[in-house]
């Protein structure tokens, strides 16, 4: 299970509340912090596989599925290719495409990490997160 | 000062308007109730014993008129007026998403840790707050 990021629930409240356009959300890995990344966590503090067919995946609203208080999205798959990505600790929820100038919304650390990924292996997320 | 807690049905509405399968609410509305435990997070707004009569009205909290800081929302302070007769004790404050009746979405409810006595020409002041985590 995910965690909310500061920056996340702060976007919470801005689109609820607030009027703030909704944001586009985007699904990446990280292969650094080994453990669970604290709730103030950047874009700059994660470090993200690099190359071999890595990059963020965008999340549509259509694909998202929210019951009770949790939200579930599709499964997405990162394919790796051309080279292996390493140990890879978990997910994160972000605004942007690339880069580390956005915000992080949440981080998923996989509780049965981390996933050794080689040259043609793949890393397949369902993204869930709660609101409490 | 304390702050509102979430009831499930501002839990699922937060993340339908987050995750865009609900367009966002113009408004939400802030009501007082009479039970005197505190509800759960399930209950609705049906569940709710509400003031009745002498002026009571539920007041509009538009819509970006919130200050947000860090993970916490704030709205500038509502006052309620009891005019023509008591209302009693008023145990805590809810958010709702309409202005009258029992057919809107619970979204928070904040319950007093002692309840107010609020006779005729009394009134009961509110700054709505909530969070998220």
């Amino acid at each position: 299970m995910s965690k909310w990021c500061n920056d996340g629930e702060n976007e919470v409240l801005n689109v609820f509340l607030k009027g703030t356009t909704r944001p586009s959300f985007y699904l990446g890995l990280y292969t650094a912090p080994t453990s669970e990344p604290a709730e103030d966590i950047t874009l700059s503090g994660l470090t993200e596989p690099s190359g071999n067919g890595y990059s963020r995946i965008q999340l549509l609203d259509n694909d998202w599925t929210v019951s009770a208080d949790l939200a579930t999205h599709t499964q997405k798959t990162f394919s790796c290719s051309g080279g292996a990505w390493g140990n890879v600790y978990g997910w994160f929820l972000c605004n942007v495409a690339s880069g580390t100038s956005g915000k992080v919304y949440a981080v998923g650390q996989f509780s049965d990490g981390p996933y050794n990924v080689p040259d043609g292996g793949a890393v397949k997320v369902t993204a869930k997160i709660t609101a409490a | 000062m304390s702050v509102a807690k979430w009831m499930d049905e501002g839990e699922t509405r937060v993340l339908q308007i987050l995750f865009g399968s609900l367009a966002v609410d113009g408004a939400y509305y802030l009501g007082l109730y009479k039970n005197s435990a505190e509800p759960d997070e399930n209950i609705t707004v049906a569940d709710l014993t509400e003031i009745s009569g002498y002026g009571y009205a539920r007041k509009s909290l538009a819509r970006g008129s919130w200050t947000i800081s860090g993970n916490q929302a704030t709205y500038a302070e509502q006052t309620f007026l009891a005019q023509g007769g008591d209302w009693g004790n008023i145990y805590g404050y809810f958010i709702t998403t309409t202005l009258t009746g029992t057919g809107g979405k619970l979204v928070a409810i904040e319950h007093f840790g002692t309840p107010f006595n609020i006779v005729d020409g009394k009134g009961i002041k509110i700054i709505p707050q909530i969070t998220i985590s």
